[in-house]
């Protein structure tokens, strides 16, 4: 690259690199130029990895930039002890094409999913109580039809079994707008009563039902339900949309973050890690990005394949405007803190009662792992919003101690039989900000028509742009969206 | 599925009309392909293979092996009644039922909007909107596809 009359080989045969002659306060005639992409792309996650690889196959050049130190953002692998734990995405739906293509293609291999939503008892207050006794039970303050619905189950039963749409795509459109509106009004319009809306409220981290939208929830459902459809088996009979899913999905064989290494080794040496954007400048027909390191960027088009919560720390000029601004700024994520147990006795067979449980206390979801072998050597529990907030404000090793301890406080006969293999909070680091984007209620269908669209030459991607995918798929597609949307204009 | 307020026997008189309608045009259809479909030039051809990387997870092309794929090759599908590949058996109830065959009309509009012309198909696609796209997209097919109609 020539440019100024000198060029950054050259600089670097003298051994002086790009960050050290930013740091010299050289003229700028001597400085490298900044190096010049088709495409940069923000974020390493499956949706920039996604689009990177589809990009690099079309024959563009590209550079995508991580802020953190490994690929994969929300698809993690973490060795606890001697097990291996997916603490991000670990299903795999039956319909997620692009994930079983990519996976097909570079040989990761896919096996039966793990049954983490293995049958449930209940635990309210101090009392745990079996599946087969909820119904009849006193702590069982439900009314009517609901009583025979497990808690865990009451948000399927009244949200994801009653999506009023039947294509993939009503949720965005007009006809969505009468369903704009909040769980809490729509649970209200359901006749729920107030126990019920009580359960679903704790299973939602103990978040307000009042500002979150519904249409999030029936997209969900409507294309779950389309999924299911394929799988007449007994289950559907016995077993709500959560404990199906569990059974009918697929893993990555090894841990998630099998399938991100191995796109990020397809993406190769134009993979940065350890590159956190500070700042894009879109100005002359070209996008200059600002890293955080002092270092620049230079690219035709911009992929930003980040979280909101993440996004709206990078300084934009000119800056976003609309529903798009208010969309970045304002989307809230909800976090995910978990603690990870392994199992040295079978407890459930001491009391005769689920291993796995549903709690209205501070943990939320205590969850057995069922391994495809049969296995159940794992426990986790995880909490969302206001409970993984409370969790999250101790210091990790006594996150670990408490659970331990409040496990054995409403199921003694785990005393003994657990060990703390480690925690995992996704509102730590700078990966993710959250776990899960939410949607405002009577804002949503707005934001979900706008809120990706471009800004001139930068595209946006991911997860919380989902169209008409789930999770993972979600995120492939958004990325896959973003990069033919460009490759048209750099490749033609 | 429980409490569903769906509209789902109005879909489906809007299937059926519109997949008349799709019958009707068949003769148009034919005169409207007398144009060659394999002259597309270089641009053509990249604009083709990008539109058609939105298809590809899903569905083979050419003669390659589909193994593994969600839906079924598209190798041969021009002139092919709808759902009606030997080698797929995985088809949508609504897909297998519908009564068109695939040629350069009813596949632009069927990439228009899926659901609309087979509502409860399980591709999921939520269509073109750019007609110039759908149009580059459906000479791309014919093109890799080698489909006589």
């Amino acid at each position: 690259m020539l440019k100024e009359g000198i060029g950054r080989r050259q600089l670097l045969a003298l051994g002086v690199g790009g960050t050290a002659l930013a740091g010299l306060g050289l003229p700028l005639r001597l400085r490298a130029a900044p190096e010049r992409v088709d495409v940069a792309i923000v974020g390493a996650g499956l949706a920039g990895l996604n689009a990177a690889i589809i990009l690099k196959e079309l024959g563009a050049s590209v550079r995508v930039l991580e802020a953190s130190e490994r690929p994969g953002g929300r698809c993690f692998t973490r060795d606890m002890r001697s097990h291996t734990v997916n603490v991000g995405a670990s299903q795999i739906g039956t319909n997620y094409a692009r994930i079983n293509d990519m996976c097909r293609r570079l040989d990761v291999k896919l096996g039966p999913g793990s049954h983490i939503n293995a049958p449930y008892a209940a635990v309210m207050g101090e009392n745990l109580i079996a599946a087969g006794d909820w119904s009849q039970s006193e702590f069982n303050r439900t009314l009517g039809d609901e009583r025979a619905i497990l808690p865990h189950a009451l948000s399927d039963f009244y949200l994801g079994q009653r999506t009023p749409f039947e294509e993939f795509n009503d949720w965005r459109g007009p006809e969505a707008a009468e369903y704009d509106i909040s769980i809490a009004e729509w649970l209200h319009r359901q006749n729920a009563s107030p126990e019920a809306v009580r359960i679903i409220r704790e299973a939602n981290g103990n978040m307000s039902l009042s500002s979150q939208s519904v249409l999030r929830v029936f997209q969900e459902s409507t294309r779950a339900r389309a999924d299911m459809s394929r799988f007449s088996t007994e289950h559907r009979q016995t077993l709500d949309n959560y404990q199906i899913a569990g059974l009918i999905s697929l893993h990555v064989v090894g841990g998630t973050s099998n399938l991100t290494t191995s796109m990020a080794a397809e993406v190769a040496h134009d993979l940065r890690l350890a590159s956190q954007v500070q700042a894009i400048d879109q100005e002359l027909g070209r996008c200059r990005l600002t890293l955080a390191d002092g270092r620049f960027l230079e690219a035709d088009y911009v992929i930003v394949a980040v979280p909101f919560s993440t996004l709206r720390h990078i300084r934009f000029t000119p800056a976003l405007r609309g529903v798009q601004a208010e969309a970045v700024e304002s989307m809230t994520y909800s976090n995910q803190s978990q603690v990870w147990f392994g199992v040295e006795a079978p407890y459930w067979e001491e009391d005769g009662v689920e291993a796995s449980m549903w709690t209205d206390g501070p943990l939320q979801h205590i969850r057995q792992v069922i391994e495809p072998d049969g296995s159940r050597t794992k426990l986790s529990a995880i909490c969302s919003g206001k409970k993984a907030e409370f969790l999250d404000a101790m210091p990790a090793l006594e996150r670990g101690e408490f659970a331990l301890r409040e496990i054995e406080r409403i199921r003694p006969s785990t005393r003994g039989k657990l060990e703390v293999l480690g925690v995992h909070s996704w509102n730590e680091g700078i990966v993710a900000g959250g776990c899960s984007h939410t949607l405002p209620a009577g804002r949503t269908l707005e934001w979900v028509n706008n809120m990706g669209e471009p800004h001139g030459r930068i595209h946006f991607a991911g997860e919380h742009l989902r169209r008409i995918e789930l999770g993972m798929e979600a995120a492939m597609a958004s990325g896959e969206e973003a990069a033919i949307g460009i490759a048209a204009k750099v490749l033609t | 599925m429980n409490g569903s307020l769906g509209t789902g026997c109005v879909a489906a008189g809007a299937n059926r009309t519109l997949q008349l309608m799709v019958l009707m045009l068949l003769p148009m259809a034919a005169l409207g392909e007398a144009e060659s479909i394999n002259d597309l030039s270089p641009r053509e051809l990249m604009l083709g293979r990008i539109a058609f990387m939105q298809c590809s997870a899903c569905h083979a092309a050419s003669g390659e092996d589909s193994a593994g794929k969600l839906g079924p090759s598209l190798y041969g599908i021009f002139g092919r009644e709808a759902g009606s590949s030997a080698s797929f058996s995985n088809y949508s109830p609504a897909l297998r039922d519908a009564e068109f065959v695939w040629n350069n009309e009813t596949m632009l509009i069927f990439l228009a909007d899926p659901a609309a012309l087979v509502p409860g198909n399980l591709m999921a696609f939520p269509g073109l909107a750019d007609a110039d796209e759908r149009n580059m997209l459906v000479r791309y097919l014919r093109h890799i596809t080698d489909g006589e109609d």
